[in-house]
């Protein structure tokens, strides 16, 4: 159910329009979905977006892991509009698609990459318990790096404010297709 | 528990103490907690202050709001460290001690706003159940406005990634904070 309506790029002054513009860039190419809603507070978008543009691009992970944490957050979120936008991305860098319907089932996935487990293997930990077992760290650590570790949990983190704006907000996917059944 | 040391002042490189001291200068004045451990990608923890910074203190929503729900996310994280830091900002915004304490225990505190129950509301149903009722988000809508709600979930939400980041890696809190959530402070 819709619930707050997405303003359309019409709708703003022209400067934060053009600045919607330059963040769809990267975001399949129109203003839409989450970030019509965070175009609502321009600066906020601003910052939002480069932050997040730095994930496919400055971070030593990766890119099927990166890929792996942003479905873990549309997962775990139950964000549908998030899962059709960047599952097939996730395809795309590679996880395989086994793994992505066992998340999408919410069933346990079993993955080849070492690092593709330790993401998965973290983020499941982290939301059911909110910490995580001295042996999903260690192996989350030699996996990943420390760097690569902190890596993952703002990419996972960030994903999980689009998440949620979508849950909140009443964003519905974008091909009307409900992959959670919701 | 400590698991990921702290990155210290003089193992960085340059690039990252002059970002550390840009960070350190708009918080408690020295890198600690969460930010010692992102400062390990520069360029990621310069976007994530500059994004942090805005939400902590720029955006239209109330800072009482703001603290709120920052502290709903300490609670449901067990985020020591968190609750440690985030205490005397809570207390400035005028959140006071019974439902401080509440908050802390993980109760909903008694509210006399009915903002202040609203944001309440929509953050811990959102950790809860993933969604939030109709009810529960006209409430906050009402309370908020569509901008200040887009914002606060951005808050809620980043305040999140931080509490991930204290408790994968260990996070102490700071150096004679009374715990919050456990007798042994390791929660």
């Amino acid at each position: 159910m819709a619930r707050m309506k997405q303003l359309k790029p019409e709708e703003f002054d022209a400067p934060v329009r053009a600045l919607g513009e330059k963040i769809a860039v990267t975001r399949g190419g129109e203003i839409q979905g989450p970030w019509a809603h965070m175009l609502r507070s321009p600066k906020l978008a601003e910052k939002a977006a480069a932050y997040s543009d730095l994930f496919r691009s400055e971070l030593s992970l990766p890119l099927n892991v990166v890929q792996l944490a942003v479905i873990m957050a549309a997962r775990h979120w139950n964000a549908e509009y998030v899962w059709n936008a960047q599952s097939p991305r996730a395809k795309a860098a590679g996880v395989s698609e086994a793994a992505i319907e066992a998340i999408r089932q919410k069933k346990p996935a079993t993955f080849t990459d070492p690092k593709e487990k330790a993401v998965y293997d973290l983020f499941s930990e982290l939301y059911s318990k909110q910490g995580v077992s001295d042996a999903t760290y260690d192996a989350a650590v030699k996996a990943l790096g420390e760097k690569g570790l902190i890596e993952a949990i703002n990419v996972n983190g960030f994903y999980g404010i689009v998440a949620t704006i979508v849950r909140t907000t009443g964003v519905e996917p974008r091909d009307g297709t409900h992959p959670f059944g919701l | 528990m400590a698991r990921m040391p702290l990155v210290k002042a003089e193992e960085m490189t340059a690039e990252q103490r002059a970002l550390a001291e840009a960070i350190a200068g708009k918080r408690s004045g020295v890198i600690r907690g969460p930010w010692a451990q992102i400062i390990r990608n520069p360029k990621l923890a310069q976007l994530a202050a500059a994004y942090g910074d805005y939400l902590r203190g720029e955006t239209s929503v109330p800072l009482r709001l703001v603290m709120i729900a920052v502290l709903a996310t300490a609670r449901h994280w067990k985020a020591e460290y968190m609750w440690a830091a985030q205490g005397p900002r809570a207390r400035e915004s005028g959140l006071s001690e019974t439902i401080i304490e509440a908050l802390r225990k993980g109760e909903r505190p008694k509210f006399d706003d009915p903002k202040d129950a609203a944001v309440y509301d929509l953050v811990t149903r959102l950790y809860k159940s993933q969604a939030v009722s109709d009810a529960v988000y006209a409430a906050a809508e009402k309370a908020l406005g569509a901008t200040a709600l887009v914002e606060l979930l951005n808050i809620a939400g980043f305040y999140t990634t931080l509490a991930m980041v204290i408790a994968a890696t260990g996070v102490p809190t700071i150096e004679g904070a009374k715990p919050a959530f456990s007798p042994s402070g390791s929660a």
